[in-house]
């Protein structure tokens, strides 16, 4: 399921970056380490269960400072559908890099980073000068510059094979990451195959795939049937391997049905996920509703596999102007990791709803989710919050378009993520130093936030654009404490931040 | 634990007790002693605990408190300090050790090195106690408090 598109970085509140772009989606939240948007959670999974992959093989969060360190589109797949052909797939949902090819020359600069992307080699750089880090406010890092390398060459040969070489490289602090991938891939109407190695920090990846589509054969209009393999070989002479197949079948007009299974082998565990989907769509009415299922298998080096299996709906409704999207869930969690042993279990669900509707030049956009996840240390006892059970969310989005200058205004209201509250403090006498008492865990929660954003956009000619958008805040992100726990100190989301962009396209 | 005549000591449960709690006997076991205090004096968040770990099977002696000067003298039992001037309170210690000021007048800069140095202005208490504590890196510890006035 697509949600981000590249005009979404021109709304309100996104600052034109496409990781605060994701956040349209209610199911999707940015996640804060140390005040500074850092990572994504999707629905109620921890962070470390997000995959994020460049062109199917998988890559580290790229995100720095709050923003993004990718070019290009980014897609969001749920752990149903076509999720199973990536690699080791997180219980959570996967982010799909897919690179880009840049037009020309662009520099992007605001306050807070800057990019540049040159062309018309298909080579894009950036860097950032300075990134926002949030201590008890924000302040600007002068003296980290992320830079981001993208590379991506295709060549076809014939009308039917292309040849694409592609690479990412990140030099961060402190960490420093790249990977090279190069990819055959064979399309005709009936037949695809796609054949991929890449080569990454002391990994050694590939990545199959063949498809073969025939057409009404026993009473449906299409029968689709893929398979693939991946495998990753490290340097420690340590493997894992997977291996999928699945069908898509169109039954009738206006019916389809999707399933397979993948099988991933690490060390002496194999894990399975099945997966299913049922979609029919209602052609007077212009809705569908589509169901799916699966059972995801978290393949984690140390520990038993974590599980998620999850039971989706969705109404998909498409008008003239209008396209909008209700979907219901259910997550069912096992074998959480909790103080080293696979015990912990959790639940969530959920209403999710995203609606856009065009009006002469108007654009509005409307989000909102209903959810709850819980979690426990094991079957019988008590249940939590999750860390990232967010119960409330909406998103409203108005956009006016005239001539050159386009306006916005977008509100946004959410719960805030739980905490763990600290009740009091442990003074060391030997070592002179406090640590402190934590309380039940995930019992507080912090204050709902709510945010309006302002945004103006001015173009002129097809070369060169700015825009100007303001967030208005001042809420609470969470708390720190004083050295001996004595006080309880609020963090506080900037009252004015200003994000002022110029854009130029040679 | 016992409490007799404002100390506190701790009574070290013999050989056979030690073996039925499930401790080995070959080296020294350490105890933590916790104290909790459910309100403290000017804490937002409280309980506070002091924790202090206890090795029993390797007896050891707290460190003397080393020479302390006030303005560069020895103090007396009662310290005079100016009023509205940096009064230098320094000791000596080997590397390892930690040295702490504390007072309940004015205010202490450098409170966590061997040289601090206490101010007292007109709006502060112009009456109260200076201490100095001194840890070892063996876990030992020597400390005095001083009743401290302005002049």
């Amino acid at each position: 399921v697509r949600i981000a598109h590249a005009d979404d970085s021109a709304l309100p509140g996104t600052f034109s970056d496409p990781a605060h772009a994701l956040e349209l989606d209610p199911a999707i939240e940015l996640v804060p380490v140390a005040g500074v948007p850092s990572a994504f959670a999707i629905r109620d999974a921890d962070p470390s269960r997000v995959k994020l992959y460049f062109d199917g093989f998988e890559v580290p969060a790229l995100v720095y400072g709050g923003r993004a360190l990718w070019f290009g589109q980014l897609s969001h797949v749920r752990t149903f559908g076509d999720g199973m052909d990536l690699g080791y797939a997180g219980t959570a949902g996967l982010e799909v890099v897919t690179d880009r090819r840049p037009e020309g020359f662009e520099l992007d600069a605001t306050p807070m980073d800057s990019s540049l992307v040159a062309g018309p080699y298909p080579t894009g750089v950036r860097g950032a000068f300075f990134t926002p880090a949030m201590q008890r406010e924000l302040t600007l890092d002068t003296s980290s510059h992320p830079i981001n390398v993208q590379e991506r060459l295709d060549w076809k040969p014939s009308a039917h094979w292309t040849l694409t070489a592609s690479a990412l490289a990140l030099v961060t602090t402190p960490q420093d990451f790249a990977r090279i991938i190069a990819k055959a891939a064979y399309d005709t109407r009936a037949n695809n195959a796609v054949l991929a190695a890449s080569i990454s920090d002391h990994t050694y990846d590939t990545r199959a795939e063949v498809s073969h589509e025939l057409r009404d054969v026993g009473g449906l209009s299409s029968l689709a049937v893929r398979a693939g393999e991946t495998t990753t070989i490290r340097d420690d002479n340590t493997f894992d391997g997977g291996a999928w197949a699945g069908v898509a079948a169109i039954l009738a007009k206006s019916a389809m049905f999707t399933g397979g299974v993948r099988a991933d082998v690490f060390d002496r565990q194999v894990s399975l996920s099945p997966r299913a989907a049922l979609g029919a769509m209602f052609g007077a009415t212009r809705v569908s509703l589509s169901a799916a299922a699966s059972r995801i298998a978290q393949v984690d080096r140390d520990v038993t596999p974590e599980r998620a299996t999850e039971v989706v709906a969705r109404v998909t409704r498409k008008r003239r102007n209008l396209y909008a999207t209700y979907d219901a869930y259910y997550i069912d969690r096992s074998r959480i990791v909790v103080d080293g042993k696979a015990t912990g279990v959790g639940t969530a669900y959920g209403v999710e709803a995203r609606a856009q509707k065009l009006v002469g030049p108007w654009t509005v956009y409307v989000a909102g989710s209903l959810a709850r996840a819980t979690r426990a240390d094991r079957l019988t006892a008590a249940d939590h919050a999750a860390d990232h059970d967010v119960p409330l969310r909406v998103d409203v989005i108005a956009s006016w378009v005239s001539g050159d200058w386009r306006l916005g205004a977008r509100l946004q209201g959410r719960s805030g993520l739980p905490y763990t509250p600290v009740t009091g403090a442990v003074y060391d006498a030997d070592t002179d130093s406090y640590s402190p008492l934590d309380g039940k865990l995930d019992a507080g929660r912090a204050p709902w936030r709510r945010q309006l954003d302002l945004r103006v956009d001015h173009r002129w000619g097809t070369h060169l654009r700015a825009y100007l958008d303001v967030a208005l805040d001042g809420g609470v992100l969470g708390y720190t404490y004083s050295y001996d726990y004595s006080q309880r100190l609020e963090v506080r989301a900037p009252i004015v931040l200003p994000w002022l962009g110029i854009v130029g396209n040679l | 634990m016992l409490q007799k005549d404002g100390a506190w000591t701790l009574v070290a449960p013999d050989a056979s007790q030690i073996a039925a709690m499930g401790y080995a006997l070959d080296g020294p076991v350490a105890v933590d002693v916790v104290m909790t205090f459910a309100h403290g004096t000017d804490r937002a968040l409280d309980p506070i605990q002091v924790k202090k770990t206890v090795w029993i099977g390797e007896p050891s002696t707290n460190p003397d408190l080393p020479a302390i000067t006030v303005a560069g003298a020895p103090p007396g039992e009662d310290i005079a300090v100016p009023l509205d001037q940096d009064v230098y309170f320094a000791t000596s210690v080997p590397d390892g050790w930690r040295v702490n000021w504390l007072t309940s007048i004015g205010t202490l800069y450098q409170d966590d090195e061997p040289t601090s140095y206490l101010h007292v202005a007109k709006k502060d208490r112009q009456q109260g106690e200076v201490a100095c504590v001194v840890r070892d890196d063996q876990g030992g510890v020597a400390w005095k408090v001083w009743p401290i006035h302005t002049q």
